[in-house]
Parts: C-alpha cells; structure tokens; sequence
C-alpha cells in the first residue's frame, strides 16, 4: 500500500479487493470509531456495520483506493450511533496493555488519559470528529469538511470550540485533585 | 493585548498547518511583540500534547481487530449467499409471471374464440357471392361445373362444386331454409342463390 492508502493494481475481483481493504485498514478504522463513539457504543459493531454498508454496494466504488471511502464511511456510521438514543454505556478498556513503564507512572498517565477520554466523550459529536480526524488522522481541513459534509470555515470553528470546551474540562479536572 | 476568540482560531489553524504562509507571516510578528498571543500558543501546545497521549493509547490490539475481521468475513459471506439466493428467487418469480400471464393471455383468446363462431355464424351474402361472374352467369371454374363458396362461419370459404345450375341452387335453397330460422346478424342465410345473380 502506497500512501494515499492505494492498493496494488491487479487483477483481483471485488471481494478480493474488499478482504485486502478491511484487513489493511481494521486497526485504524477501530481507532477512529472507538475515539468518535467513545464508551457508548462497541467500536468493531461500528465499524463492522460500516464495512457492510460499502459491502452491499462494493460494485459502485473504486477499490483500488479505499482508505478514504472507508474512512468516511466509519465517521458516519460513527456519528449515525451517537444520534440514536442512548442504550447503554460499554466499561472502559484498558488498551494500553503491555507497555513498559514504571507502576507509578503508568498510573498517572492512565488517570491522565481516561481523564481526556471523558473530556472528548463530553463534546459536541461534530466537535468530537472533527478533532478525531484532525489530530489522530492528520486530515486537513478540507478532508474533514469532505468526511463531515460540511464546510471549511465550519470545520475550523468545530476545532476551535471542541479544543476550547476540552482544556476547560481537563482544567476543571485538575482544579478538582 | 488581551487574546481574543479569533486569534485563538487563528492560533489553532496556525497549529494544524492550516494557516496560509501570508496569514503565518503576519502571525510571527505578532507573536514577537505579544506576549499574552504566544503565552496563548504554549498553552495550545501544552493541550495538544496531553491529548496526544490520550490517542497514543486508541490502538485497539491485535485480538480486537483479529476479531474484527473475522466478523467481517462471515458477514460478507453471508451477504453472498443471501445475494445469490435474491437472484435465484428475481430468475423463479419472473419465469412464474410470465407462465401466469400467457396462461392469462391464453384463457382471454380461447373466451373470444367461443363467442365469435356463434356471433359470426351468418354468412354475409355480400362477402360469400363468390360464384356470380360479370356477366351474371353462374362461375363455372372447370367445364360443366358450377361453383358455390359457402362461409363455415369463422370466415373460411369452403368451395363447393355442383354438375347443373340447378343442383346449385337446390343446395342454396335448402341451406338457406335450414339457416333462415336463425339468422344470427339477422343477415342474409350466408348464401345466395347463383340465380339471385342472373
């Protein structure tokens, strides 16, 4: 895979194209559902629900370039979720098993890290995808105004307003201890 | 210079690489006079870097995404087969529709074919005085015979053929007799007499 996410030209049939596609880009799509959603929704339901959206309709794209399709497709599902009511709230994970560090601080930057992780649960859902795909993705603001169905400027402010909404939230947290 | 909303956008922008190199240059200058605007921009970097932590740890491990995959392929599979059975079943509910409609097509035409002899059945003298010549002598189509056509009722001449004029007409008349009792279009008998033209 090149950088904008291409596939090797081949002969290959959709569905072959399609198993290429979801097993290179899983890891990131998981993470980018699981940052969106946060703790109310399971991140593989998301994303697998996305990747059966562009299934059923595999022969209308172009899967030789499918990161940004597919992409695109998870933020939606993504924020789809979240404007369904709420049923229930999934326990936190510890994904950051297996790193070495020291027991004390490992548990200040675990404590630090939830703490983000409510803050940014806390946010607009657009303010929460657009900081998602602009600090994890590294998309430009054009990219995300594409994801997002929305204009530049817009963007821009979503950013401005989730980052401003998050420090006061993290500032109002470390008041508290 | 107190920092307001839109230098803290523009601070934002500047720090996602989204500001134009016109709008960056102004922003350095500013940045080397105003002390409140660059005290501003450390505390941005500060919050990003906390944050930058924070998606350090989104990886969702290996098994997750083992499963993730595995989930996917037996639903796509699926997917397949239920594809697979909706064309089977469009192929099955088309070939039915069409036997349903020439079946359809079928039982209208034979209803028309029962009622149209009975309607048709007189013989229109005008359409089955076939034998009267020009001359108002009856056809002789070969030597010493005397052609009568007769329609069967479904529109089909059926030739027939006497030796004398008179055996023409004694036919014609006891067709007519045992037709004028019913004349369906309340027509002619269907016949007429090669002497009705002499």
């Amino acid at each position: 895979m090149d950088e904008k996410g291409r596939l090797p030209e081949a002969a290959e049939s959709t569905n072959e194209l399609f198993e290429r596609a979801v097993r290179q880009h899983s890891r990131r799509l998981l993470a980018i559902a699981r940052a969106i959603v946060g703790n109310r929704a399971s991140p593989e339901d998301v994303v697998q629900q996305a990747f059966m959206n562009l299934y059923q309709h595999r022969d209308r794209y172009d899967w030789r370039e499918p990161g940004g399709l597919m992409r695109r497709t998870v933020v939606n599902e993504s924020l789809r979720i979240l404007r369904q009511p709420r049923m229930s709230v999934l326990p936190d994970e510890a994904s950051d098993q297996g790193r070495s560090q020291s027991p004390g601080q490992h548990m200040v930057e675990s404590e630090t890290v939830l703490q983000v992780r409510r803050a940014i649960d806390r946010l607009p859902d657009n303010f929460r995808a657009a900081i998602v795909l602009c600090e994890y993705e590294k998309m430009s603001y054009a990219q995300i105004a594409e994801s997002l169905d929305a204009s530049i400027p817009q963007v821009k402010t979503w950013i401005h307003r989730g980052r401003r909404q998050l420090a006061e939230l993290l500032r109002a947290y470390a008041g508290q201890v | 210079m107190a920092v307001n909303e839109n230098d803290c956008e523009l601070l934002s922008a500047y720090l996602d690489g989204e500001l134009p190199v016109a709008e960056c240059e102004g922003l350095w200058r500013r940045l080397a006079i105003e002390r409140e605007l660059m005290s501003e921009l450390d505390t941005l970097r500060a919050d990003h870097a906390v944050r930058g932590m924070m998606w350090s740890t989104l990886d969702p491990g290996d098994q997750a995404v083992a499963r993730l995959e595995s989930r996917v392929m037996r639903a796509s599979r699926r997917e397949d087969i239920l594809d697979r059975w909706h064309y089977v079943s469009r192929i099955i509910t088309t070939v039915a529709a069409l036997i349903l409609f020439g079946f359809t097509i079928g039982w209208l035409g034979r209803e028309r074919y029962i009622v149209s002899p009975t309607s048709t059945a007189s013989i229109n003298s005008n359409q089955s005085n076939h034998m009267a010549s020009s001359a108002g002598i009856p056809q002789m189509p070969s030597p010493g015979k005397v052609s009568v056509e007769v329609d069967d009722g479904t529109g089909k001449l059926v030739n027939l053929q006497f030796d004398t004029v008179d055996e023409a007409n004694r036919f014609v008349h006891d067709f007519r007799a045992a037709h004028t009792a019913t004349p369906p279009d309340g027509g002619d008998s269907g016949i007429v007499a090669p002497m009705d033209k002499f």
